[in-house]
């Protein structure tokens, strides 16, 4: 019993010992891998030959801080179908990342939804996982000039992912304004 | 005495129970004498089990009990360096007894002796009773001094709890673990505390002026758990223990050995561990998905003590495995509203032991080394050195795989040195100074720091006949320097806090049948490193926290009187509080909101305004017979925002606890046999203020639970008990309980467990 009991007072010493700490003075620079700084929404005009339209919001510093610095108004020309492309990307860093690229791989526990608050504005993602929609692709059909805003959100439905909205934990929720001319 | 039959008259009129005295003129009388060689022993302290009838022995070992009453009495006799005496004795007349405590000078905690001081004058001390401690195994601390009134469970979800006095948690209250201020990362209700409660010997809430001795800033009180002191008498005792729950599945296993080397009988040791493991635990309609537990604690002591000096070196290990409810992740405020309207949270709802994102992992590891000194009977000196690694890390449903999302470092050492002398006058005083560092890495919550602390403090009692006076003051010097990027440049600001605080308690103690208490006193704490430094997002809370850098010390002054009252059937006590901050440190709304690429979040800012908590506990013990026992107690609280003529919010709401009690004697086989029914109700918080949380308090509830308790009085003492929690099943949310939002609290819970003592006794020599 003496003996045991010995030897792990003296192995926990030992172990106590090695913990490392890391330098206090030397803290982290706020580079955040999994943040999300911009929703890229790239537009291909299905019928005229007009080069695509890019609309874009983005909050460099993530949230709170500074304010987004870029959060433009989606403009569209009506009864044009257009084939819309989403981007994430991180632009925090010095070398922006692309979050995108990670939805993708791990498509099948993200969704991307868009709400319009205009009827006449329809949008259907066009790509899947296998079993469900993601999002990442759409077709968006605008049909008369009109004014309102499209609810962007990107969803995160880790083993939950059941093809709506509702699951899951919000990643991105941009309410871009629009206009049809 | 004209004043003592006026408050003994309005008394009874007050509870209209008018109970015929009984005859409590006895006299018991006696001398303590050292077992070995008949020298008689001073200042030995002799009480009267459940009474505050209490006595030391003079220097000719001599002592004196007035006002004792007939029938069967408890008498405890104390001796610095011995063994507790604990005698029974049935008393018809006035008697003579005497007590021969083994004596050599030892080991005994300067916290043993300020409680007893406490326990027996001013009844400061609210404890938890042995088979309190054994019966809340399974459970986290928050929950078991939960039982104390006036004291609520701070939770965040069924496996983070913190205890609440008085409205007051997280950096309001000093929690000491094993004589080491526990330092872990108490900014916030969403971490719990570090600590393996299965190791607890004793705990017990104390406030007033010996709270001088641990801080300045214990606002709410200081909460003591200590583990069993080291064995003194050679052999080897232990005890083992296994336990469960039926929701969540839980299983906790504990074992403690204590023993004393017989070859080098001044040589003590302690082994202990503890492991746990739970499930998802379920509501009664639904499975709270990813709530599951694990823990594996250990600690072990070795002390060595000679006539007049000793040492002793401690370790301690806890590491627990933290599920977090997964339909508490929100990411922002449609997430919150979506799962504020959802009858059924939208998680998969089954049993099950895995532990998936998101989940928080801990460790705490202390080490202590304790040198100690008498100089004589009465003084001691005493040094403590400690040092702390508490580790977080915290991983959330974002990312994959094993990494971390953020990473807590906080290394705490601190040093103590005290003396205490005991006496009619007794004097504690000590210095005490601490270094501690934070480092983080993942997502920015809070800044690295490095902390320096310096502190002195002296607290004087005197005793005389009836009464008691203690005073203490103390004061601090608290040095923060801060580190972190700013734009891509290295910023290192420092704030620098002190400040003086005292304390004055004066307590009459009129026998047996009342006890008068009145304390007033300061204390204050500087601001935490969260309040002066949160910038940005909370994730979990949906809302934009900012620090203000600004910030001044909080500042409190408290008025705390109590009065209990004992007669033959009945025995009452309550207790009248008031707490005016200066600045009290509050997260306030602004009203505002910003906008992210989540959406828009609510901002709050850290403010000072001025509080007030006021509040009233009482409670109510009434001896229906021999065996039944009906108590009652109620607490209520009043928190207001001074500056802004508001409520505060997240404070309890009212609260009635009434309970029966039977304790049959079941024959000679079985000992502290216990059956109790108790029901608690809380009512629902009207008091808060109406823009700072997102939905109003939960409805009202009452709980139903039922406790069986008894010791099988075999070879070797078996304790067995059986709890039934929220008997009746109900279906509530409670407004202490940060996850309110998201779900129901648990359903009902059986919760067994057996306790199994053995002691080894190595005979060795006695002389009478």
């Amino acid at each position: 019993m003496k003996k045991t009991f010995l030897i792990i007072a003296a192995i926990t010493v030992f172990i106590a010992c090695e913990k490392d700490e890391k330098k206090v003075t030397n803290p982290g620079n706020g580079e955040e891998e999994e943040l999300i700084t911009t929703v890229r929404l790239i537009f291909d005009y299905d019928s005229l030959s007009l080069p695509v339209d890019t609309f874009t919001f983005k909050d460099i510093d993530g949230p709170g801080g500074l304010g987004p610095t870029v959060f433009d108004t989606i403009k569209l020309v009506a009864s044009e179908n257009y084939t819309v492309q989403a981007e994430f990307l991180n632009e925090s860093t010095a070398e922006a990342e692309d979050i995108t690229e990670e939805i993708l791989a791990e498509n099948t526990e993200h969704i991307i939804c868009y709400s319009s608050s205009e009827d006449d504005l329809l949008i259907t993602r066009t790509d899947s996982d296998g079993n469900y929609e993601v999002g990442l692709q759409s077709s968006w059909s605008s049909t008369e000039v009109s004014i309102g805003s499209v609810t962007v959100t990107l969803k995160h439905q880790p083993n939950v992912k059941d093809g709506t909205c509702a699951p899951g934990e919000t990643d991105v929720e941009v309410v871009f304004p629009f206009i049809v001319q | 005495m004209q004043f003592d039959k006026f408050i003994l008259t309005v008394l009874i009129l007050i509870t209209g129970l008018t109970q015929a005295q009984s005859t409590c003129d006895m006299i018991l009388s006696g001398s303590v004498l050292d077992e070995h060689n008949q020298e008689p022993l001073a200042f030995a302290f002799i009480v009267i089990e459940g009474t505050s009838n209490a006595t030391t022995s003079d220097s000719l070992g001599n002592y004196i009990l007035k006002g004792v009453c007939s029938g069967k009495l408890i008498v405890h006799c104390d001796h610095m360096g011995c063994e507790r005496i604990i005698d029974t004795l049935t008393i018809t007349q006035s008697a003579i007894h005497n007590f021969h405590p083994e004596h050599h000078v030892n080991e005994l905690g300067l916290l043993e002796i300020t409680t007893q001081v406490k326990k027996s004058e001013s009844k400061q001390t609210k404890l938890l009773s042995e088979q309190e401690i054994v019966k809340a195994q399974t459970k986290q601390l928050g929950v078991a001094l939960s039982q104390i009134q006036g004291v609520q469970n701070q939770s965040s979800g069924n496996n983070v709890s913190k205890p609440s006095i008085h409205g007051m948690h997280s950096n309001r209250v000093l929690i000491l673990n094993n004589e080491l201020r526990q330092e872990g990362q108490q900014w916030g209700t969403d971490h719990g505390v570090e600590l393996d409660f299965t190791n607890s010997g004793s705990v017990q809430v104390i406030n007033g002026a010996n709270s001088l001795a641990y801080g300045s800033d214990a606002i709410g009180g200081v909460i003591i758990v200590n583990p069993k002191p080291l064995r003194k008498k050679h052999g080897l005792e232990g005890s083992i223990l296994l336990g469960g729950e039926s929701n969540g599945k839980k299983g906790v296993s504990a074992a403690e050995l204590n023993g004393n080397f017989k070859a080098i009988p001044q040589l003590s040791y302690r082994l202990q561990g503890s492991l746990k493991k739970s499930g998802n635990v379920n509501s009664p309609d639904y499975y709270i998905d990813n709530t599951g537990l694990e823990e594996h604690n250990y600690s072990w002591a070795l002390g060595y003590r000679s006539n007049n000096y000793g040492l002793e070196v401690s370790y301690a290990d806890f590491n627990a495995n933290i599920g977090v409810f997964s339909g508490a992740h929100i990411g922002n405020l449609t997430d919150l509203q979506a799962a504020f309207t959802a009858e059924v949270p939208n998680t998969s709802n089954q049993f099950s032991y895995d532990i998936a994102r998101p989940y928080q992992t801990v460790s705490h590891e202390t080490v202590k080394a304790k040198s100690f000194f008498y100089f004589n009977d009465t003084s001691k000196l005493e040094i403590i050195y400690g040092r702390q690694f508490n580790q977080r890390s915290e991983f959330d449903n974002h990312s994959a795989g094993t990494v971390p999302d953020f990473n807590f470092n906080l290394t705490s050492h601190t040093a103590e040195v005290r003396y205490s002398f005991r006496g009619k006058f007794s004097h504690q005083t000590g210095i005490q100074s601490g270094y501690q560092t934070n480092t983080w890495d993942g997502r920015y919550f809070i800044p690295n720091y490095e902390k320096y602390t310096a502190g002195s403090y002296f607290i004087e009692t005197y005793k005389n006949g009836h009464h008691l006076i203690n005073i203490g003051g103390r004061y601090d010097f608290n040095l923060i320097s801060v580190y972190y990027f700013e734009n891509n440049l290295l910023l290192n600001p420092f704030h620098i806090y002190s400040n003086a605080n005292y304390s004055i308690d004066y307590a009459f103690n009129l026998s047996d049948s009342l006890i008068f208490r009145s304390n007033f006193g300061s204390a204050w704490r500087p601001p935490s490193i969260s309040e002066l430094y949160s910038n940005g997002l909370h994730h979990g809370s949906a809302s934009l926290e900012y620090g203000d850098q600004n910030l001044n010390s909080e500042q409190v002054y408290n008025l705390n009187t109590s009065l209990e009252k004992k007669w033959e059937k009945v025995e009452i006590s309550t207790q009248f509080y008031a707490n005016y901050f200066e600045n009290y440190i509050y997260l306030a709304p602004t009203g505002e909101s910003e906008l992210t690429i989540r959406g828009a979040f609510p901002v709050y800012h850290f403010e000072q305004i001025k509080a007030w908590l006021n509040g009233w506990d009482f409670e109510a013990d009434i001896h229906l017979t021999q065996s039944l026992d009906f108590e009652f107690g109620t607490s209520v609280l009043r928190a207001k925002n001074q500056t802004d003529n508001e409520f505060l919010w997240g404070m309890p709401s009212d609260e009635v606890k009434a309970s029966l009690s039977y304790s049959p004697n079941i024959g000679k086989h079985f000992k502290e046999t216990n059956f109790r029914l108790n029901s608690t109700h809380i009512t629902k918080q009207k008091r808060f203020h109406s823009n700072s949380d997102f939905v109003n308090p939960p409805p009202a509830y009452t709980l139903l639970n039922f406790e069986a308790y008894t010791v099988l009085n075999i070879k070797t003492p078996l304790t067995i008990y059986f709890n039934v929690n929220n008997l009746l099943n109900n279906a509530y949310r409670d407004y202490l309980n940060r996850f309110r939002y998201f779900t129901d609290e648990m359903g009902r819970n059986f919760v067994f467990g057996v306790k199994f003592n053995f002691e080894v006794e190595e005979k060795h020599h006695h002389h009478k």
